[in-house]
């Protein structure tokens, strides 16, 4: 039998890090020839380190797959550049792109520094740009191609990571408003929330306890591991890049845990009207009273912890 | 005329001329004090010297809020000069940028790179002090997504990630009873009736709302939430998805 990615051509970035090894892995197993890119940087993005990259090419290409190691950082316009020459250099073109890369620089709003703000929107949001940039041109002679960007739950906010709320919001604006313009040329573009127990998420918070008892499997147990894995959502995110999932685009689908699920775009839920101009009284009135009433926490806007 | 901000101080900032005159005279006439930042520096004077002649009390920042440094001192300059901040609006305006896919880093660097920093910087600096307060309220106004109707991918951009770090500002600011809520509007006017509504009344901190607001309407966004899901405790593999996504997480539909 075929397989699913057999003859595409595939960049991971983040592809040597808890989740984006685990998509370049599943990528390959689905017959992808993969470019896995890693800075190898340390959890802030400090640093530099071969390692992570060469590692999962290594677990690739013993397990029969095809892969080559790329340290550019996507961060830069030059290093994306040079990671997608990689792919159609090595390879000769270039299906499918994962944005995967990823650094945290958490601080409550009013103590952040510039260079981490700068830093993190640096990264997720000008990192996809960048790439996306560089792989649409290409994707559009081929006629085909499968973009995802690696965003966030936090993107609805959470707790110390203005910084970071803000670029996986901006991804989910890059998959919204190029879905309709990139769909002229079968390339798909979609937003992802992954979630794993990775170097990235400290140790077991309450809220992740919570998530993994609610699939019935104490936290203790060893099972608790498996329900937060990273390789749970490579087979999701394997599946939205093959040639079947043509229709799903400028969607955010959420890839962490046992289920998939798909998000709901930002719509209006109640609206109020008047045909002469308002006044303060008229919103102590329309605001105050009906705009919000029956609509559940969750949807106006509650608070959201897991990331 | 109202009382509604009496004793309040307002901090108003953006390049959008029409929104920074409705909102500084709307709270202006409602009794606070205002601050009014923007870079066109005779526009604003002119303005600020006519809700002085009205018997309100304004004045003018000069600053470049791209600038940390800027961004901080235009928050001592609102202190300096009436002893507090309570209300931060800010209005953000988006050049339309066309498609990123047409234009080069240096133009994103241009358009979206600016505006991010500009939000981040001054509410960094009215935060903090308004965390000291133990009081305010933020609202980010962004002037005119039509969400989901012909925006330009720049706009799209720069939307989603004001509502996120909305949001996350929102949370980091609710023990210290601040409150951050963004509107989305491309009424001048009436962006400027909703946000000071949202001052004076609302809003319990921690739970920030994103208000679409035009001529005649006001209406509320829903926060993206899961809508349907396919599970398994095994872990999927690629031809199970490949027969249950079609089937059951889209509901066999033809997607737009
Ligand atoms: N772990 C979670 O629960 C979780 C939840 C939501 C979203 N995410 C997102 O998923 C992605 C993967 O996260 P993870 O948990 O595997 O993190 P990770 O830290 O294990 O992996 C991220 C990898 O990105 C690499 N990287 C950093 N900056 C780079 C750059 N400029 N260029 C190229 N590579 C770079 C790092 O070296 C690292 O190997 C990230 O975008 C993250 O924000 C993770």
């Amino acid at each position: 039998m075929k397989k699913s990615l057999e003859g595409r051509v595939a960049i991971v970035t983040g592809g040597g890090g808890g989740i984006g090894g685990e998509v370049s892995k599943w990528l390959a197993k689905e017959g992808a020839a993969v470019v896995v890119n890693d800075v190898g940087s340390d959890l802030s993005g400090g640093g530099f380190s071969s390692t992570p990259a060469d590692g999962i090419v290594s677990e690739i290409i013993g397990s029969g797959g095809d892969a080559v190691a790329n340290y550019d950082s996507v961060a830069q316009p030059d290093g994306a550049k040079r990671i997608v020459n990689a792919a159609m250099s090595m390879f000769g073109r270039l299906d499918i792109v994962c944005h995967a890369a990823g650094i945290v620089r958490d601080r409550m709003v009013f103590n952040m520094l510039e260079e981490e703000w700068d830093d993190v929107i640096n990264v997720h949001l000008y990192g996809a740009l960048n790439i996306v940039a560089e792989a649409v041109p290409i994707m559009k002679s081929q006629s085909y191609g499968r973009i995802i960007l690696f965003s966030s739950v936090s993107a609805l906010g959470n707790l110390g990571q203005c910084n970071y709320s803000a670029a996986k919001g901006g991804q989910i604006g890059i998959v919204q408003g190029l879905a309709d313009e990139l769909k002229v040329d079968n390339i798909t573009i979609n937003a992802v929330f992954p979630g794993a127990d990775t170097r990235m998420t400290e140790g077991m918070s309450s809220t992740a306890r919570a998530y993994i008892e609610q699939w019935g499997v104490s936290a203790e147990s060893s099972d608790a591991q498996g329900i937060r894995s990273s390789v749970r959502n490579a087979p999701k995110v394997a599946y939205l890049c093959t040639e079947a999932a043509a229709n799903i685009t400028g969607q955010v689908i959420g890839v962490f845990g046992p289920p998939m699920t798909v998000y709901s775009q930002r719509v209006l839920m109640r609206k109020l009207y008047k045909s002469n101009a308002w006044q303060f009284d008229d919103l102590d009135f329309a605001i105050g009273s009906s705009l919000n009433r029956n609509i559940p926490e969750s949807r106006l806007g509650g608070k959201y912890e897991q990331r | 005329m109202g009382d509604r901000f009496r004793g309040k101080v307002a901090l108003v900032t953006g390049e959008d001329h029409d929104l920074i005159k409705e909102i500084s005279t709307l709270f202006a006439s409602e009794g606070a004090a205002i601050v009014a930042n923007c870079s066109h520096s005779e526009w604003v004077e002119r303005m600020v010297s006519e809700i002085n002649a009205v018997d309100g009390v304004a004045k003018v920042g000069h600053f470049d809020l791209t600038s940390m440094a800027d961004a901080e001192s235009l928050l001592n300059f609102t202190v300096d000069s009436f002893g507090k901040v309570d209300v931060f609006v800010s209005g953000i305006e988006i050049r339309d940028g066309g498609s990123v896919l047409d234009s080069v880093p240096e133009k994103w660097d241009e358009i979206i790179r600016p505006v991010m920093k500009n939000v981040f910087a001054t509410t960094k600096y009215v935060s903090a002090h308004m965390r000291t307060q133990n009081s305010g309220q933020i609202v980010n106004i962004i002037r005119d997504k039509k969400i989901h109707h012909d925006i330009s991918v720049t706009n799209s951009i720069i939307t989603e990630a004001i509502i996120g770090f909305t949001r996350t500002t929102a949370l980091d600011m609710e023990k210290y009873g601040v409150g951050c809520n963004a509107v989305i509007s491309d009424h001048a006017r009436n962006a400027a009736l909703v946000s000071a509504y949202i001052c004076s009344n609302l809003v319990t901190p921690g739970i920030s709302s994103i208000f679409r607001v035009d001529e005649q309407e006001v209406s509320l966004y829903s926060v993206p939430a899961i809508e349907r899901g396919i599970y398994s405790s095994d872990i999927f593999s690629v031809d199970e998805l490949n027969y249950l996504v079609p089937k059951y997480l889209f509901d066999g539909e033809e997607l737009s």
